[in-house]
């Protein structure tokens, strides 16, 4: 019992026991996301006009940008959301998003040249078959 | 006597990360100690040649999970150096605060760390869920916990506004209050005196011979701080270095106590005395490409850190390098390791504080 | 109750209050550290899972090996309480734990190997304190079998508070718990010597390790009744208490040499239950 009370961890232990344990439930209570948090990128198809400053500047090569195709495409799996390409898209066609998604790599077949976890987008002008511009980002994607 | 070989690592509970220590036992005295390293060598240092000295910065700040915020800041800061950008004087102070706010969750961590290697498994969760406060705010300001990408060549990337620094300030206080406990822990616990006092001991003469640095040295005796030489704006910070003198385990364990409750004072004196009010520029634009070469010297959570950059006015950088602090500490923890009780070898690996993923890159 | 039906009682029963007692003791633990903890009876889940997994052999006589581990320690337990002598009891419990060190050293690892070696350490800093501890019931109550213990007119734990108190220390190295878990440890993952004792051992391997460890704890709670032997229902509440007190001091302290531990041991043996049977001699029972 002496040597129990010269233990200071015990007054700790004991705290502990009788309050609130700071460890949560994990897959069923999620914890909000705070404010500001780097979680994913959005892309906003409407706005983007192709120019490509934001795939020049992106430290990890994740982005695949074509102004001829007018193709978008993120490879969620290299990207690192360090955000540069936010700063640098003056059009504000990418928004950083709080939702860290869990799945990224789909059944789909990721685009020719690119990682799993590719979301490709097509831009609608010039317009053409969707079929054919899907061949041709693949292309696009082997050259860069 | 028969001797056994103890293969310690690449994977082991008690080491953070791979490296390899084969202990040749006698019962259970170590008489060798023959370290293997190289398992996560990733060649960051070669990529400059490949990506431009912008996007550096990013794969700096990934050369350690631990240290990443230190690796981003004394890249940037020597690339600026070598382009003599002024960097505006609010984004050098949140430097600093950053800097603090990492060498205080990598202590915190540590001490979680070295309570496990001991076998204290409360204490370890204790440290770590005080270090969840300090990766909080981490979220907050810079929306990583880990991994920040807030620095960038001329500046920072994000500003927190001055009533959120009231607030971290004030969380910091509590958490000092909160950590006074754990340092008595540290310091009277029976149990843990008993495993690392007077154990690996190291004379501030052999401290001096092999060249240890940072937590390292203070806790043989040496006041040995790049943060004393005032650069980074520690002249403008009241700062003296903590110093133990006995030089064990113990001693070590203090230091990393201690520097705790000095970096919670250092960002108090920080925020007190940077440039307050709205539209204070935090980074400045920087053109051109870099031409010449310069050493940066930082202190990180364990030790004295040196960059050294050669640039030749193209976008790629000539040449990177960095001597890290455990590279400087490894030696003196394979001399402290023969001899012991294998019982002491997790101890006197982790008071060096180890991030090998540091030392290889 | 007859001893045969105390006998089943103990060989079904036993394992179960073990795994109920370590399950209890992963939430109290978790709760301690701030933990939300495990479900009740994750001990369970656990071992039925290891005993579903393919067993990879280190060393085949291993198996056998646990195997008797988990009988004699099952036998110790039934010779207690169907009416064998009680000491020749504490020598089967000696028995089952040195199979559990000679499985851990057929495995050609140097983990394995050292935490055998330490085990043997722990073996011999707690044994000598079983049979004391034994032979001191027995001569105070003057019978040498459960039942009668427990029907003796003397109070056991009135008469040996010594023995009362070094058992409580000596069952921190039983349970292995901090400061004591110097060979293995049980839901602590974090050692020297990675696992000790059980580093090389798998799947269903594993799972007859901690079938034993289950029955330990059982055959401890009925050494606690031996000492409250007027009362069991207050013997199960002393040994509840005092694991209780096991996990707290568990979470509050780091884990101690071997050196120590032996030291600490034997002082404790010697100087409680040797001084508590040397004072019932000079008082004269």
């Amino acid at each position: 019992m002496i040597e129990l009370a010269k233990l200071p961890m015990v007054r700790r232990s004991l705290r502990n026991l009788f309050s609130r344990p700071a460890t949560r439930r994990y897959p069923t209570e999620v914890r909000p996301p705070v404010d500001g948090l780097r979680g994913s990128i959005r892309f906003d198809l409407e706005v983007c006009n192709f120019c490509g400053l934001c795939a020049k500047r992106c430290p990890t090569l994740a982005l695949h940008v074509s102004r001829e195709e007018r193709t978008f495409a993120i490879e969620d799996l290299r990207c690192i959301t360090c955000g540069v390409c936010i700063d640098a898209c003056k059009q504000h066609g990418l928004v950083m998003s709080d939702s860290t998604p869990r799945v990224l790599v789909t059944g789909a077949e990721p685009p020719e040249g690119s990682g799993p976890g590719t979301r490709l987008w097509q831009g609608e002008a010039p317009a053409r078959p969707a079929r054919a511009g899907a061949a041709r980002a693949r292309k696009v994607a082997e050259e860069t | 006597m028969k001797r056994t070989v103890l293969p310690m690592g690449p994977q082991h509970p008690v080491l953070p990360e791979p490296l390899v220590l084969d202990l040749v036992l006698v019962d259970e005295k170590v008489v060798d100690a023959v370290p293997t390293i190289g398992y996560i060598h990733r060649g960051l240092e070669a990529l400059v040649e490949k990506i431009e000295y912008t996007e550096m910065g990013y794969v700096a700040e990934r050369i350690c999970g631990i240290c990443s915020f230190m690796h981003g800041m004394g890249y940037c800061a020597a690339v600026e150096d070598v382009m003599a950008v002024e960097v505006p004087e609010r984004a050098r102070w949140l430097r600093v605060i950053w800097a603090e706010l990492s060498r205080i969750q990598s202590h915190l961590l540590w001490l979680g760390l070295g309570a496990d290697a001991f076998g204290f498994e409360n204490l370890f969760m204790h440290c770590w869920r005080m270090r969840e406060e300090i990766l909080d705010i981490f979220e907050r300001t810079t929306g990583g916990r880990v991994i920040f990408s807030v620095n960038l060549i001329g500046g920072v990337r994000r500003d927190i506004d001055d009533d959120e620094l009231l607030v971290i300030v004030e969380k910091l206080q509590e958490l000092g209050t909160a950590f006074e406990e754990t340092t008595r822990v540290f310091a009277t616990d029976p149990s843990i005196r008993h495993r690392i006092e007077g154990i690996g001991v190291l004379s501030a003469d052999d401290a001096r011979a092999v060249d240890v640095v940072g937590p390292m040295a203070r806790a043989s005796g040496l006041a040995q701080d790049v943060r004393s030489t005032g650069t980074h704006l520690y002249d403008r910070l009241d700062f003296t270095p903590v110093v133990e003198e006995a030089g064990d385990c113990l001693a070590r364990v203090l230091v990393r106590v201690r520097e705790v409750t000095q970096s919670i004072d250092l960002i108090r004196q920080a925020v007190a005395r940077m440039p307050k009010g709205d539209g204070q520029a935090i980074s400045v634009n920087v053109r051109g490409r870099p031409s010449g070469e310069t050493f940066m010297r930082l202190e990180q959570p364990r030790g004295e850190v040196v960059y050294y950059l050669r640039a030749n006015g193209t976008k790629m950088l000539e040449r990177f390098r960095i001597r890290t602090p455990t590279f400087a500490n490894v030696p003196a923890m394979i001399t402290l390791v023969k001899g012991c009780d294998l019982a002491d070898v997790p101890n006197i690996i982790l008071t060096i504080d180890p991030c090998i993923s540091c030392m290889e890159r | 109750m007859t001893p045969a039906l105390l006998v089943l009682v103990f060989v079904v029963l036993g394992p179960v209050l073990g795994g109920l007692l370590a399950g209890a003791d992963r939430i109290v633990s978790a709760r301690m550290q701030g933990r939300v903890g495990p479900p009740l009876l994750q001990p369970f889940y656990d071992v039925g899972k290891l005993f579903q997994k393919r067993v990879r052999r280190v060393n085949p006589v291993a198996e056998p090996l646990l195997i008797g581990h988990v009988v004699f320690m099952a036998l110790a337990g039934v010779l207690v309480i169907g009416g064998g002598d009680l000491i020749f009891a504490m020598f089967v419990l000696a028995l089952a734990a040195l199979f559990l060190v000679l499985a851990a050293g057929s495995a050609d690892s140097p983990y394995s190997n050292v935490g055998a070696e330490r085990e043997l350490v722990v073996l011999l800093a707690s044994e000598p304190f079983f049979i004391l501890m034994m032979a001191a019931i027995c001569k105070v109550t003057g019978e040498s079998t459960f039942s009668g213990v427990m029907d003796s007119p003397v109070r056991v734990a009135v008469e040996l508070p010594g023995a009362l108190l070094a058992f409580l220390f000596v069952i921190t190295i039983k349970l292995r718990k901090s400061p004591f878990d110097i060979s293995t440890t049980h839901h602590h993952p974090h050692q020297e010597l990675v696992r000790g004792l059980t580093s090389d051992l798998s799947g269903r391997q594993l799972g007859w390790v901690e079938l034993a460890h289950w029955y330990e704890c059982a055959l401890l709670a009925v050494f606690v009744v031996l000492f409250f032997n007027w009362s069991a229902p207050l013997g199960i509440l002393a040994f509840v208490v005092a694991y209780g007190l096991e996990v707290l001091v568990d979470n509050s302290t780091s884990r101690a040499k071997w050196q120590l531990v032996l030291r600490s041991a034997w002082a404790v043996t010697l100087v409680l239950a040797g001084g508590n049977l040397l004072a019932l001699y000079v008082v004269g029972v």
